[in-house]
């Protein structure tokens, strides 16, 4: 059948865009132990800014990366600081309801600043098609791809190599012991929010000109997110990262054999199957969910 | 033979956590059980309890073959347990975190209040009656945990470090009252460190490392036992 | 987070006050719209008293109790269109069938805590209303279904609004009356153990498997109970409105913010943001629309961070604190 690179092509881009998304999320649970309900929102502000930027400034928003990546990481600091840490090793109730409130917050400013509309970023290239392997993949899906490959790469060299990385990592496992070993926790559980934030900003950058922008874009794309960070592993990056492919995959094949509704009754029975079966995940840590936190 | 331990195994994935150990405990003793940090004591502990499925092996409580059921059932049957990081119901007063432990008795609210009144005075606790349990010092907060599981009627109490992070003052006190509890009918096992307490209170010990039983005999002989000594080495312990 | 026992006298207060209130209202006043409020905030206040059986009492935050109460709707409203059972009848039957399908939620509580449950509740919910959406056949998919108004006690619709408020404040006085009876209870004694610590509860002899299957069991029955008088009285069902994620939140919101894990705290919750809702609504919501919500969420982060044991417990302690640095 002609379709199935198509299908495999766009399984493939989708993928990786979903693993960017994800990746934040899992970061943030994994390092702070936090499900951040308002992660989507922060996706929706990133597709936001890249509207904006090139409507005022005639910015593409690839170049608007070098804008976003400060935005982002400022704002998740601000919002660490105001909203996120006093919260920190409270009832996960608290939690919860705090960055619920945070998504109410954001969803309904956005919708007040600018309106309920959907927006469209449209680049003049964005409709160019390239021919990959027999599949058509426009110039924007490729760059997406390219991009979010490169960045999550990075990233994980980051987490894997660098110091800071390492403490991250080590305050996922076992705050206490790093305290412990000298690492200042508070530091990195700072970062791990505002590089949670880089990274689905980035998300967001990259997805605007492929999808339509609106205040609520936030829930669509925050529980695909969810599915797959729970199939990879909470905590877990590489798990994003397969996790995000997984689910890419069955989103196109998904919606192609099955029709968009039914896509996410699949999504969700996914998610509650792998929640139930093996709640760890496929790379996450074993017995987690009885730790809870 | 109240308590059996028969080639009782834990592994975790590879690693042997707790290795084909056994020994019994007799109605009315008080047993310590000693061993380097890691030895595999909390764990076995833990699979006595139910906490945790033997990998092997056999435990019975009273007769009864008791391997693999779940914490609750085993304390039905009247064999208890501390935890050695406590874990007190922190928002609820000491006298409710006794009460409820008294419910998995009685039925009557009226009586479980009772129950819970008069193991708080037992236990010393009467002062602290109504302060909320996550605002009491580490001493207080054992002691309660001893109180819970006074509250379940039990006939044997498995004790995890509770001496552990005590002053003089409060080791004493928890030394004379596990002393009562003991003269009043209580079987005891001892996890502990705590030498002085080891040695003072039990009529037996055994002794565990890497997951193994190397020793098990009155304290003066395992004083003097070369395997306990050599497994020792390179630890502190004041032993007497 | 609170303390066991319910200091009876004082905190019946609260919806002793409100219950009087509500009863007087009808009676004593013609305004539609107060009689009309007084109504939704007693069904809302019965609903977060049950949604605070399973996750105030026993501790399993659920954000997909809509299911249950979407269920309820769904049955009593089919049952009724499809079949002509009466509604009082519908009702019961989808008590019993949330109870069987909570049966699924206690399994996830058994082997999930924290987040991860809650996310479960969530697609749980959410399946639900997808398949409710979907199954045009069946349900009329977003269109929804309607009841035709045809009034009479057997019937389960009433012209007057003292007879709903009647009615409903049966309903509240129920679940309030079963709240005061957990909290007192052996069960509730238990359910406070499992909450403060699960491990040490098992260690004590607390099944808390059968805890918890007990406890959504019976906070689904009751939701399911308020879905069906919802389903008559508002006389339209349709998924994106009773299954929403939307309604499960609120259940829950009016337990955080009222107090958890106590009888009272989410009837006093249920006032509060329902008189918030429309007091924002009225000065905030019609000119820029979403200013009112950005009020809420913004309230919402702070109650949560100030007074995480709800209003009923928090106000006081507060004051007290206050009075302490004053003196």
């Amino acid at each position: 059948m002609d379709v199935l690179p198509q299908l495999i092509a766009s399984g493939i881009v989708l993928g990786g865009i979903y693993a960017l998304v994800s990746v934040g999320l899992t970061l943030i649970f994994g390092v702070m132990r936090i499900v951040n309900f308002a992660h989507g929102e922060f996706l929706m502000l990133s597709m936001y800014l890249a509207i904006g930027l090139f409507t005022a400034l005639g910015l593409d928003p690839y170049a608007g990366l070098l804008v976003a990546v400060p935005v982002s990481l400022a704002f998740g600091a601000l919002v660490y600081f105001g909203v996120i840490r006093p919260v920190i090793g409270r009832p996960h109730v608290v939690q919860i309801f705090t960055t619920l409130g945070l998504s109410i917050v954001l969803q309904n400013t956005a919708l007040l600043l600018w309106t309920g509309n959907f927006r469209q970023l449209r680049l003049p290239y964005g409709d160019d098609v390239y021919l990959v392997a027999g599949a058509a993949v426009t110039l924007p899906q490729l760059i997406a791809f390219s991009v979010a490959a490169l960045f999550t790469a990075t990233l994980f060299a980051w987490l894997r190599f660098t110091y800071l990385g390492k403490a991250m990592r080590a305050t996922a496992q076992d705050r206490g012991a790093a305290t412990l070993m000298g690492i200042d926790t508070d530091k990195v559980l700072l970062l791990a929010f505002a590089v949670g934030t880089l990274c689905v900003a980035v998300a967001g950058m990259l997805m605007a000109p492929l999808f339509s922008t609106y205040p609520t874009v936030g829930l669509q794309f925050v529980l695909i997110a969810f599915v797959v960070v729970v199939l990879g592993g909470l905590g877990s990056a590489l798990g994003a990262l397969v996790g995000g492919m997984i689910v890419g995959f069955l989103d196109v094949m998904g919606g192609f054999y099955v029709g968009t509704a039914w896509k996410e009754v699949l999504y969700f029975l996914v998610f509650i199957g792998v929640l139930l079966v093996r709640p760890a995940g496929l790379f996450g840590q074993r017995g987690a969910e009885h730790l809870g936190a | 033979m109240l308590l059996e331990l028969e080639g009782v195994t834990k592994r975790f994935g590879g690693l042997s956590a707790v290795a084909d150990v056994s020994f019994g405990v007799d109605q009315g003793q008080v047993i310590g059980l000693i061993g380097p940090n890691g030895a595999g004591k909390t764990t076995l502990f833990n699979v006595v309890a139910g906490a945790l499925r033997p990998s092997a092996g056999t435990i019975r409580f009273a007769g009864q073959d008791i391997t693999g059921e779940k914490p609750h059932r085993i304390c039905r049957h009247g064999l208890c347990r501390t935890f050695q990081l406590v874990k007190p119901f922190g928002g609820l007063s000491v006298l409710d975190n006794v009460v409820v432990a008294a419910f998995t008795r009685v039925r009557e609210r009226r009586s479980a209040y009772a129950q819970a009144e008069a193991i708080v005075e037992a236990t010393g606790l009467k002062p602290w009656r109504d302060a909320v349990a996550r605002a009491l010092p580490i001493g207080l907060r054992k002691r309660v945990e001893v109180a819970r599981a006074l509250a379940t009627q039990p006939r044997m109490i498995l004790f995890d470090e509770v001496m552990n992070g005590l002053n003089p003052t409060e080791l004493h006190e928890m030394m004379d009252l596990i002393r009562q509890l003991n003269a009043g009918g209580l079987t005891v096992v001892l996890i502990e460190h705590v030498m002085a307490a080891v040695m003072t209170l039990c009529e037996r010990i055994v002794v565990i490392h890497h997951g193994v039983k190397i020793a098990e005999g009155p304290p003066a002989d395992i004083a003097r036992d070369p395997h306990v000594i050599d497994a020792y080495l390179g630890e502190e312990y004041l032993i007497a | 987070m609170t303390a066991v026992p319910v200091r009876a006298r004082r905190e019946h207060a609260v919806p002793g006050c409100l219950f009087v209130a509500a009863l007087l209202i009808p009676l004593l006043t013609d305004n539609l719209f107060l009689q009309d409020a007084t109504i939704l905030v007693l069904l809302w206040a019965g609903l977060a008293s049950a949604w605070n059986i399973a996750g105030g009492f026993a501790g399993q935050v659920s954000l997909g109790h809509a299911a249950f109460f979407g269920l309820g709707a769904y049955t009593s409203t089919l049952l009724k269109l499809y079949l002509g059972v009466s509604p009082w009848l519908g009702m019961l039957c989808g008590g019993g069938l949330v109870v069987i399908a909570s049966g699924f939620i206690a399994f996830a509580a058994t082997r999930l805590r924290g987040p991860y449950f809650t996310l479960v509740t969530l697609a749980f919910a959410a399946v639900l209303q997808i398949v409710a959406a979907r199954w045009y056949g069946f349900t009329r998919g977003n269109e929804g279904l309607s009841i035709p108004f045809e009034p009479g006690l057997a019937n389960f619709m009433f012209t007057g609004k003292l007879a709903w408020t009647i009615t409903i404040l049966c309903y509240v006085v129920g679940v309030y009356a079963i709240g005061v009876w957990v909290a007192r209870s052996r069960f509730g004694y238990q359910l406070a153990g499992m909450r403060e610590d699960e491990d040490a509860s098992e260690a004590l002899g607390i099944d808390t498997r059968r805890l918890k299957v007990v406890a959504i069991a019976l906070s689904a029955f009751l939701t399911a109970l308020g879905g069906t008088f919802y389903a008559q009285y508002i006389g339209f069902v349709d998924p994106g409105y009773v299954l929403s994620i939307d309604l499960s939140i609120k259940f829950a919101l009016m337990c955080i913010i009222g107090g958890l894990a106590t009888p009272a705290g989410p009837i006093l919750g249920a006032v509060l943001i329902t008189a918030l809702e429309i007091y924002l609504r009225a000065k905030w919501g019609g000119a820029r629309s979403g200013l009112y919500l950005i009020v809420y969420g913004c309230l919402l982060i702070l109650v949560v961070r100030v007074m995480p044991e709800g209003v009923l417990a928090g106000v006081p302690s507060l004051f007290k604190r206050w009075r302490g640095r004053a003196a």
